[in-house]
């Protein structure tokens, strides 16, 4: 099934792939961004907070968001 | 926000975002490149039918370089149309649903139809213990998809000391300095992504990057003067140059001989002078062994030494002197007459 991925972390990138029927978002989650932490991250599905067992439907719209970005001075 | 308003409020920027995607843009071509190019091929035919090989092998090597710059900005170039092209385009929809889940992540949401202006206010920013107070973060979309289309205005203004304008370590006149943001912020506003563009905006505001602040937190309300306690911002500050401890201007000492600046501890007075002189241009009598600035030495002797030094010399010398005439007997003398012999008036003085 497809759904659309919003990573706003480094490039910001938002494209649609292809995940397993059954798959959730922390397994969605673990997948592409390995090595962090869930809590670092604003994770919205269709734009709200979701459980992070929530199995994803086709056409969903599943962004992450870091909750810290280092701004700088120039 | 009523549903009704929220819908025009997408409808608006929807339609904005749908007038700057049909503008057809004009391109730079590379066209000094391919100049370059032409001439080197010129130059290279003319080395061949020369038979100059050293020449030819050099200029076969720069024209290489320069076909390959040539591929490399034509495939950028063709790269950005196709992406404009393709780009993805949110619906009234998408914005519409962006607007409503903001207001579930904000403490309020606000608009201008006639500014063009969409605004959301942020929690209270609390960076290394210091309240900067809640930010507006305000999009100006008559400027999408460009990135610097927004503006961070501070609500309770708490800046920094040495520079008002510095509302937050990296805001500096409502100018957002987003620094890893850069490229999730300009994809979310080229795709249109409202709600994502003022996540992002957030998160860049509660983090403190200390490698590049405007003003740092450590300084944000000045430094105490290690001498009086008081206040200083860092424009009017002074290091001690021994202990570099921070001082104010009315406290820093100057020391005479180097011209540093020291704290009160760090400098003593010179034992002549009086002047302020630092550890390092401190110099001892070498005879009292007293602290005099370089000024007060004269071989490494004060004043007072090298005076009874002096006398001490004289005394030696006028009683070598006497000593030698005493010496000499009650005959005729080898010494010459301290009196000349016409002076009757006049007598020796002996000491």
């Amino acid at each position: 099934m497809k759904i659309l991925w919003i990573n706003n972390d480094g490039g910001g990138y938002a494209n649609h792939i292809d995940v397993k029927e059954g798959t959730t978002v922390s397994e969605l989650f673990e997948q592409k961004i390995p090595n962090a932490k869930a809590s670092d991250y604003l994770i919205r599905v269709n734009r709200q907070p979701t459980e992070p067992d929530y199995v994803l439907q086709d056409g969903d719209r599943v962004s992450c968001t870091p909750v810290k970005i280092e701004g700088a001075s120039r | 926000m009523a549903p009704q308003q929220t819908y025009r409020l997408a409808l608006a920027i929807h339609g904005h975002l749908q007038q700057q995607r049909s503008n057809i843009r004009t391109i730079e071509l590379p066209e000094s490149v391919w100049l370059t190019c032409q001439s080197l091929q010129r130059q290279l035919r003319r080395a061949l039918a020369h038979d100059w090989q050293l020449a030819a092998r050099r200029l076969d090597r720069d024209f290489n370089v320069q076909l390959r710059t040539l591929l490399d900005q034509m495939r950028q170039i063709v790269g950005d149309r196709m992406t404009t092209a393709t780009k993805h385009m949110p619906t009234v929809r998408d914005i519409y649903q962006d607007i409503l889940s903001l207001e579930a992540e904000f403490q309020s949401v606000s608009w201008s139809i006639r500014q063009r202006t969409m605004s959301v206010t942020t929690s209270d920013v609390i960076l290394g213990g210091i309240d900067l107070g809640r930010f507006q973060i305000e999009l100006d979309w008559r400027k999408l998809p460009d990135s610097t289309a927004f503006r961070v205005i501070a609500l309770d203004p708490n800046p920094a000391d040495s520079n008002e304008s510095v509302t937050h370590p990296h805001v500096d006149s409502e100018s957002l300095c987003v620094g890893d943001a850069r490229m999730p912020i300009q994809h979310a506003l080229e795709q249109g992504r409202i709600a994502d563009f003022f996540l992002i905006v957030n998160s860049v505001l509660l983090t403190y990057n200390r490698g590049s602040p405007y003003v740092s937190l450590t300084d944000w309300h000045g430094v105490s003067c290690s001498d009086c306690g008081d206040s200083v911002n860092s424009d009017d500050r002074y290091t001690c140059g021994k202990c570099e401890d921070f001082l104010c201007e009315s406290c820093y000492r100057c020391c005479e001989p180097c011209s540093g600046h020291f704290c009160c501890a760090c400098v003593a007075s010179c034992d002549a002078c009086d002047e302020d002189v630092c550890q390092s241009c401190q110099q001892n009598c070498k005879s009292c062994n007293s602290m005099f600035c370089p000024n007060c030495l004269e071989e490494n002797l004060c004043d007072n030494c090298q005076q009874e030094a002096y006398e001490k010399e004289s005394t030696a010398q006028t009683i070598g002197n006497s000593s030698t005439r005493t010496s000499s007997g009650g005959g005729e003398s080898h010494v010459e007459p301290e009196v000349h012999a016409h002076r009757l008036e006049q007598a020796a003085v002996l000491s």
